[in-house]
């Protein structure tokens, strides 16, 4: 059962996305009439599935809302805002109630409450609004013949059968039905209940005596009672017209007669629209997909990188022994092995458009919170990434999409003071360049001022004012812990949390962020990101002895030293064509062994944008690293990102470069404080 | 009489002339000492990492951590692959120790709370001491030592010192 629920859960949520991307979309081309469609039957889905689970709340609650979609879905009314806005609303709503497992809180409660009504406000407007009430029936759907004007009055005999519980009926659903049908009375038989000695509590013992008045025909009736008639004894007998014997209902007034009509023309619509999704279920294609749990392609990956693993342990002691049926072997072996390594990462990889739907949710309901009118374009959703970079990359995204809204879009007045059209537009835009995807979040607002955050930045003392930064510098400002030019804080972006954040989560993935502003004409941050987070290409380094690989993606060139005259110790620069860099070097830093005499080789890095060297004892050549994790132990070292397993089953430590160099900047200005007379100057 | 006793069998290893005992329920395996690759920046009782089977298995200097002095490691050198409990799941640890001696069995009843040693040894890690034929074992609590919070705490308390 917790299985089934799990998997109603994530059905649910999948037609409620579903509905909210089909629902975005009808916000631009309203006449859509098979987004209508989409939406209804997703909604129809659902409201099966949470009856058939048994989620009571969540069935009714669908049940108004697929109700307006049904209407709209025959003409019978226009989709207005109005609608989408509620329709948005209900699908947040549903979300939760899908979720929690408890019952609603005090809060939540209210929300339904609310929502409800407004469902069914919307649901009973429409009648309203057709002209002359009581041929209001006809009006609202000629299509349904069976459903007359006038009325007439049945007697109904519903007796279940006594095991008729046995399958999980429940006879007061029926009762629930005909209510909506018409007016109704209801007498209960309780003549063959037994004594309380006799009596199972399994059994159904009673019966009912119905009296309806409704305009629908006897089969409508039939319809209601279509699950259980083999289970019960049911009389349905129709009396004249406005028989004296069986009015019942005199006390009553006509106003109610509209409302019940639009009830039963409800029923008819579900009942015609469940026989439609039926014919179209048995139309269905051959499965052409399979859902897998994540976990699995988890697993997946790592087998898969462990045969890579083994594969160049393989390779290596090919070469070490060459036989040439072992050769062969090894050879054929490192061809499938790697056409299986590039399956299983495509497997992993997900569309970029999965994680773009809320985003479409977030810009309208800020953008109309907010008073701002925003278009918000995608471009290239196609684009693949991993699945993991994919669940990392959705906080910082929405992140950046509010700051754009909150504060690089204009109010619409001010916009066309300034001469630019009425809508701001964001653009997010995605593509793919060599190993690397890119991620552009675009917007034509007022941009960056980098003066004010020079301001800023001098005010929270990050800066002092005497310190020279370029325009570029001071923009990667933002990106410090505790930095927010929001003069007012808002609820919905500048706490001075966010842009440290959302760069600390951009490199968790591996990624960088860069910004880009012109005042008044907008600002460009774009992120660049590897497809997958297990495989780098990486240069393979030995230093003091120990296999080190540098990520390729930080790495300028390469270049052996001739000499180390070169080397100015004071400063840390050593003269590259003509060019001063500063240079680190890893034994030192590593093993606080000086060793600059066998030093053979320094490899360029990049460092944010400036270049730094590091010096190595060699460079042996390029190396795909199958990237794992150092584990819970090395947890606070940072300059280390993970380990590689190398083809002679050796470790080599993989470094993150950026983390190296900034530690070993702290470090140096620590030592400048402290042991700056002690350090050892060469003579040059 | 019945044997309700409960008696749980242990690993023995020695570092120096101490005979220490682990419970053998969290022994996965025994490797010969092997070449470590050390990561750089890590505290000294991180000897570094060894490749097990394609995956990455971080490796203790017991004999650091317990406090005791450096040595040469020798031909009975060996590492202990561990799973350690903790919070969150347990994880595999490899700890290195002089020798490996044998599997024994110690009844529960003559396992007694370590006295107040006052010795280098922290009395938190042992839980208790065992008593076979003449000689004294001491049982270790390998939850304790090597937890990561454990070496968080030795982390930071180095840094204070």
């Amino acid at each position: 059962m917790e299985l089934l629920k799990v998997k109603y859960k994530e059905e649910a949520t999948e037609l409620i996305e579903g509905m909210e991307k089909a629902l975005l979309a009808v916000g631009s081309d309203p006449d859509e009439a098979s987004l209508v469609e989409d939406i209804f039957r997703n909604m129809h889905t659902l409201k099966g599935n949470s009856s058939m689970f048994g989620f009571k709340i969540i069935a009714d609650f669908t049940h108004h809302l697929e109700s307006i979609y049904d209407l709209i879905r025959s003409t019978r009314l226009s989709l207005s805002e109005e609608i989408i806005n509620v329709t948005f609303s209900a699908l947040d709503h549903l979300s939760i109630l899908i979720n929690i497992d408890s019952s609603l809180s005090v809060e939540e409660q209210k929300t339904h409450t609310i929502l409800s009504e407004r469902v069914i406000h919307i649901v009973n407007s429409i009648a309203v609004s057709m002209p002359n009430g009581s041929s209001g029936a006809q009006i609202i759907n000629p299509a349904i013949p069976a459903c007359k004007n006038d009325l007439n009055n049945y007697n109904i005999k519903f007796v279940p059968e006594s095991d008729f519980f046995l399958n999980g009926s429940n006879p007061l659903s029926q009762l629930d039905s005909l209510h909506e049908l018409g007016e109704c009375k209801v007498f209960c038989n309780i003549l063959s209940v037994p004594s309380l000695e006799e009596c199972d509590i399994d059994k159904c013992y009673i019966g009912w005596d119905i009296a309806l008045r409704t305009g629908c025909d006897e089969r409508a009736i039939h319809d209601v009672f279509q699950f259980v008639e083999h289970q019960c004894r049911l009389e349905i007998n129709q009396h004249e017209k406005n028989s004296v014997a069986n009015d019942a209902f005199t006390e009553e007034n006509g106003s109610r007669h509209k409302k019940n009509k639009k009830e039963k023309l409800k029923m008819h619509g579900l009942v015609n629209a469940a026989a439609k999704e039926h014919a179209a279920v048995n139309k269905k294609d051959v499965i052409s997909s399979i859902r897998v749990p994540s976990q699995r392609l988890d697993n997946l990956m790592s087998l898969v990188s462990e045969l890579m693993t083994l594969q160049a342990k393989l390779g290596t002691l090919t070469e070490q022994n060459p036989q040439s049926e072992l050769l062969g072997v090894s050879e054929n072996l490192e061809k499938i092995s790697t056409r299986l390594r590039d399956n299983a990462f495509s497997m992993c990889l997900v569309p970029l458009e999965h994680m773009i739907t809320p985003f479409h949710r977030l810009v309208r309901d800020l953008a109309s919170e907010l008073n701002k009118e925003i278009d918000f374009v995608t471009e290239g959703t196609e684009t693949e990434l991993d699945k993991n970079i994919i669940e990392g990359l959705s906080d910082p995204l929405m992140h950046l999409l509010r700051n754009s809204i909150d504060h690089g879009i204009e109010h619409p007045e001010l916009r066309v003071q300034t001469g630019k059209p009425r809508h701001g537009k964001i653009i997010l835009k995605a593509y793919c360049a060599g190993t690397n995807v890119y991620i552009e979040i675009k917007d034509d607002g007022k941009g960056m001022d980098v003066a004010r955050i020079r301001k800023k930045a001098i005010e929270k003392g990050i800066i002092s004012s005497d310190d020279i930064l370029s325009d570029k510098e001071t923009l990667n400002l933002i990106f410090l812990p505790g930095f927010s030019t929001a003069e007012k804080i808002s609820g919905i972006s500048g706490r001075g949390v966010g842009m440290d954040v959302v760069k600390r989560s951009i490199a968790n993935i591996r990624g960088q962020i860069k910004i880009n502003s012109q005042v008044n004409s907008g600002t460009t941050i774009t992120i660049k990101l590897p497809i997958t987070v297990s495989i780098i290409d990486g240069l393979l380094v030995k230093v003091s002895g120990a296999n080190f690989v540098i990520p390729l993606s930080a790495v300028e060139r390469c270049y052996e030293i001739q000499a180390a005259y070169q080397l100015n110790r004071f400063n840390n620069l050593i003269v590259l064509d003509g060019e001063q860099i500063p240079f680190i070097s890893l034994s030192e830093e590593f093993d606080g062994t000086q060793n600059l005499t066998t030093a053979q080789e320094i490899v360029i890095v990049y460092y944010d944008e400036r270049r730094v060297a590091l010096i190595v004892d060699q460079v042996i050549g390029k190396f795909q690293a199958v990237l794992k994790p150092l584990g819970r132990y090395f947890l606070h070292l940072d300059n280390i990102s993970g380990a590689t397993i190398l083809g002679d089953g050796k470790i080599a430590l993989v470094l993150d470069t950026n983390n190296v160099i900034e530690q070993f900047l702290s470090k140096k200005l620590f030592h400048h404080v402290n042991d700056a007379t002690n350090r050892i100057i060469p003579d040059l | 009489m019945l044997t309700t006793q409960q008696t749980e069998s242990y690993l023995t290893f020695k570092l120096d002339d101490e005979l220490f005992a682990i419970n053998v329920g969290k022994v996965l395996e025994i490797l010969e000492m092997k070449q470590v690759t050390k990561v750089p920046k890590s505290p000294p009782f991180m000897k570094g990492v060894i490749n097990l089977r394609g995956n990455i298995l971080p490796v203790i200097d017991t004999r650091n951590k317990f406090g005791m002095p450096q040595q040469d490691y020798s031909i009975d050198t060996c590492i202990i692959v561990l799973s350690i409990d903790m919070p969150g799941g347990s994880i595999l640890v490899g700890a290195i120790v002089d020798s490996v001696q044998k599997v024994i069995d110690i009844p529960e009843k003559s396992i007694q709370p370590s006295l107040s040693l006052g010795t280098i040894y922290r009395e938190d890690f042992i839980n208790g001491i065992g008593k076979i034929d003449e000689d004294f074992v001491m049982v270790v609590n390998i939850d304790k030592v090597f937890s990561t919070d454990e070496l968080a705490v030795m982390e930071t308390e180095k840094q204070l010192t």
